[in-house]
């Protein structure tokens, strides 16, 4: 079982990603986990230890903590997590930044779930 | 002739009766050397000055003929010295009247009356060397024949020695020196000639002051710009005329003697003279000629003409010819050169004019009693030829400097207005391009805050298409699991399935709105640079001829550049630009598309039917004629215009006056955002540019006109 958590100060996030991935969460591969702010994030991240969150998309503009400082600590608190960066800015500065950071991947706003669920695929073939 | 007057010499004429009303009435003088009666012999005898001598053999004749007389016979030939007698009576109008003696000679002269020695003037003598001379202007008057008798005749004997000098001689007994030689005065006659002499010498002086001012004021104008040949020609004129005066009053005020007085003279004789033709030479300048040559042919002519003066005393005709001539010479300047004359060119003209009809005057009327009549007449003519041209020459520079002043001030209006506007069109392009900014913060700002909630849209949209299709699945299982008859809600399901679709397709136009506000509103610095033009339009053009190609329902369209190379570097927002060129490219490229529909469809273009139509069958295999997309650069004098030229359907004219309204479209659907020309023609504007559009046979020309000052 892989759990993913999914950070965006948009509520409505969470309802859109339970639907898309609803045969996924269904089946129980995956869990999916909502924080709607960087410190909600963290705070959940600290819950357990060691955390059990394996994976990351943060949305990068968000009211307090941005995506990218969310990055930055959570690099540096539990580095064996992967962070990938959800954002409408798809411009070069904060995708540079981001990479620079350590996030995995960058995908921008309108999101492509299929390309989402291809990356999930991917990683959790990885991890088994 | 001299035969009859020696026949006449024989009887003796009766006495000359002086009466008062002879007397001019405004000098009170009478020239008795001008009268008839006189008798005259050459060679010198004390008796000749008796009344009784028997002079009836002498010859009959006034002192002025027998001087001046070549022809007459050997014996009575002038020799330097000789007698002259005259009988005269007063008559009652003189009774007790003080008469005087007022001589003017430049040789001696010695007056009796009846045998009684009257008085000299120098002092005549036979031999030439000791005759002393005197002064023609020694103006006073002496006492004359006081208490004479009324009806007595009395006899004047004259002996007189004259100048033999050759360079004078003609001249000093001219007929104008000689019959003022003997004159009797009423006692008016001193007051006459001390206020006569008073104003000579006033007038003189003032003359010669004014003269010299009006030397040193054109002086003052020529140094300011010397390249003025009129105010050089007038500098010259009133120094000719400053000569001319000096050389007029300087013999009298300084009571030189005959050779310096002859020597003065000339001054006044070459310097008006010569100012004639400087009036000519001033006319050429008025009209912006070069002198003629004749001008020297006019002073040498005048030189002969003085040379021939000095021989026979008689120059009047050439000198009124020479002056006419001069007049005519500039009338045929100024019929000549009519158009070239401005306004104060005629002010030149009339003070020419002025200055040759006082000339004449005085060469013809001189000699007159209305010339002689008040001394304002001969004042008044010779203000006239000194003033004219000066004062008109000053009223010259006035007129032309006011013309020039109002000319420049009109330039300068003129320049202001063209500043002024030049600022305007500067300061609205500031604006629109201030405005264009501020537009493009604030649609970043909305289309940024409209995105999210959009996405939400689309997601929600398609996800909720993928739950219904399995809910239609499931629909399905249980209507076969359970053979339930077939009821409304495959129906429902299916017309929510196709809203759905509905909602994702307009979402997806909504989304390709808000990401071509953002594209505009994302422009770089907004600062323009040397931009190679042509440069540009190819790698624009061609960008989007790749992009259509490789787009939705390409067609085969032929490019052409057509790049006028003078255009160069032009100053440009690149960045900004190139949407244009990509906007005007891909609005020909949906022209050349429609048409090519139409060709294929016949004359029907239905363009929401397009993409159908399009997708299965390339029509550029059906067209007629081959679409063509021109591009094309060009340099005016003021400009450069960019042309963007299809040889699609044309725009109609009632689309024409909406095509640049923001959101306005003509292609339905998900095609367009309407945006396009709108935001290029924000760009053109900022450019400080106007985008015009034309017909063109077929289809429709783009034209961006860029100011290149």
């Amino acid at each position: 079982m892989l759990k993913f958590l999914v950070v965006d100060d948009e509520v409505d996030v969470e309802m859109l990603f339970r639907q898309h991935f609803r045969k996924e969460i269904r089946s129980g591969e995956l869990v999916l986990e909502f924080a709607f702010s960087g410190d909600e994030a963290l705070q959940m991240l600290r819950n357990t230890d060691p955390p059990d969150v394996m994976y990351i998309f943060s949305d990068i503009n968000m009211p307090g903590m941005t995506g990218i400082e969310l990055l930055e600590r959570v690099k540096v608190e539990f580095p064996s997590i992967h962070v990938s960066m959800i954002s409408a800015y798809g411009d070069e500065d904060n995708m540079r930044s981001a990479m620079t950071s350590g996030a995995k991947e960058f995908f921008t706003k309108p999101i492509d779930f299929e390309k989402l669920k291809e990356e999930i695929r991917q990683f959790s073939d990885k991890e088994e | 002739m001299f035969a009859l007057l020696l026949l006449l010499s024989l009887s003796v004429p009766p006495p000359f009766v002086v009466s008062d009303s002879l007397f001019n009435p405004t000098t009170g003088l009478i020239f008795l050397s001008a009268r008839d009666g006189w008798t005259y012999t050459p060679g010198d005898n004390p008796a000749y000055a008796e009344p009784d001598f028997d002079d009836s053999a002498w010859f009959r004749t006034s002192p002025a003929q027998i001087l001046l007389n070549a022809d007459a016979p050997d014996s009575l030939r002038w020799s330097g010295i000789g007698w002259f007698r005259f009988r005269f009576t007063i008559d009652s109008t003189l009774t007790n009247i003080p008469l005087m003696w007022r001589v003017g000679t430049w040789g001696g002269l010695t007056l009796f009356i009846d045998g009684v020695e009257q008085g000299s003037w120098g002092r005549p003598s036979a031999d030439p060397d000791s005759v002393i001379h005197d002064h023609p202007l020694n103006q006073l008057p002496r006492p004359g024949p006081t208490h004479l008798e009324v009806g007595r005749t009395y006899t004047m004997a004259v002996r007189y020695a004259n100048i033999q000098e050759p360079a004078t001689f003609k001249w000093i007994n001219s007929p104008t020196e000689i019959d003022p030689l003997i004159r009797l005065a009423k006692p008016q006659y001193a007051q006459y000639i001390l206020d006569i002499s008073r104003v000579n010498l006033y007038q003189n002086i003032t003359w010669i002051a004014v003269l010299s001012l009006l030397t040193l004021v054109f002086l003052f104008f020529w140094m300011l710009n010397r390249s003025n040949k009129l105010v050089g020609s007038t500098l010259v004129f009133t120094i000719l005329l400053t000569i001319a005066q000096l050389g007029n009053s300087l013999p009298g005020i300084l009571q030189l003697e005959h050779i310096r007085f002859t020597l003065i003279q000339l001054l006044f004789t070459f310097g008006i003279g010569f100012a004639v033709p400087v009036m000519i030479i001033m006319m050429h300048h008025v009209v912006g000629k070069r002198p003629p040559k004749l001008v020297y042919g006019l002073m040498l002519f005048y030189i002969g003409l003085t040379a021939y003066a000095f021989q026979t005393n008689d120059a009047q005709f050439g000198l009124i010819a020479y002056i006419a001539l001069a007049g005519l010479l500039v009338l045929w300047r100024v019929i000549r050169d009519w158009a070239q004359i401005k306004r104060e060119g005629w002010v030149i003209l009339v003070s020419i004019m002025m200055v040759v009809a006082s000339m004449l005057t005085v060469l013809l009327a001189e000699n007159t009693e209305w010339y002689q009549q008040n001394v304002y007449v001969p004042f008044t003519v010779v203000s006239f030829i000194y003033l004219s041209i000066p004062i008109g020459m000053l009223i010259h520079i006035i007129l032309n400097y006011t013309r020039l002043n109002n000319e420049r001030n009109q330039k300068l209006e003129k320049e202001v207005a063209e500043a002024t506007a030049h600022l305007k069109q500067t300061m609205a392009q500031l604006v629109q391009q201030e405005k264009l900014a501020s537009l493009g913060q604030l649609t970043a700002g909305i289309a940024h805050e409209i995105k999210n909630p959009l996405n939400f849209v689309n997601n929600f949209a398609s996800v909720s298409r993928e739950l219904v299709s399995e809910a239609k699945e499931e629909a399905d299982r249980l209507v076969s699991t359970f053979n339930i008859q077939p009821s409304t809600l495959g129906e429902t399901l299916g017309d929510i399935d196709q809203n759905l679709q509905k909602i994702v397709e307009h979402g997806t136009r909504a989304d390709k709105i808000v990401k071509s506000m953002l594209m505009h509103s994302r422009g770089g610095s907004g600062k323009k640079e040397p931009t190679d033009l042509n440069a540009l339009l190819r790698e624009y053009g061609n960008l989007a001829f790749h992009g259509m190609r490789a787009g939705k329902n390409p067609i085969t369209v032929d490019i052409r550049y057509e790049l006028d190379e003078s255009v160069g570097k032009v100053p440009l927002v690149a960045e900004d630009f190139s949407r244009v060129i990509l906007n005007l490219c891909n609005n020909a490229f949906d022209a050349l598309r429609e048409s090519a529909m139409r060709d294929v469809r016949g004359k029907e273009p239905a363009l929401s039917e397009a993409k159908g139509a399009m997708s299965d069958s390339p029509n550029s295999t059906f067209n007629i004629q081959p679409s063509t997309l021109i591009l094309r650069t060009k340099r005016t004098p003021s400009a450069i215009v960019i042309e963007v030229e299809d040889n699609g359907p044309g725009i109609p004219d009632e689309i024409k006056a909406r095509i640049l309204e923001p959101f306005f479209t003509t292609k339905k659907g998900t095609e367009g955002t309407g945006l396009g020309l709108s935001i290029s023609m924000d760009i053109i504007t900022a450019h400080g540019g106007s985008l015009r559009i034309e017909k063109a046979s077929p289809g429709a020309i783009f034209s961006v006109c860029l100011q290149s000052k």
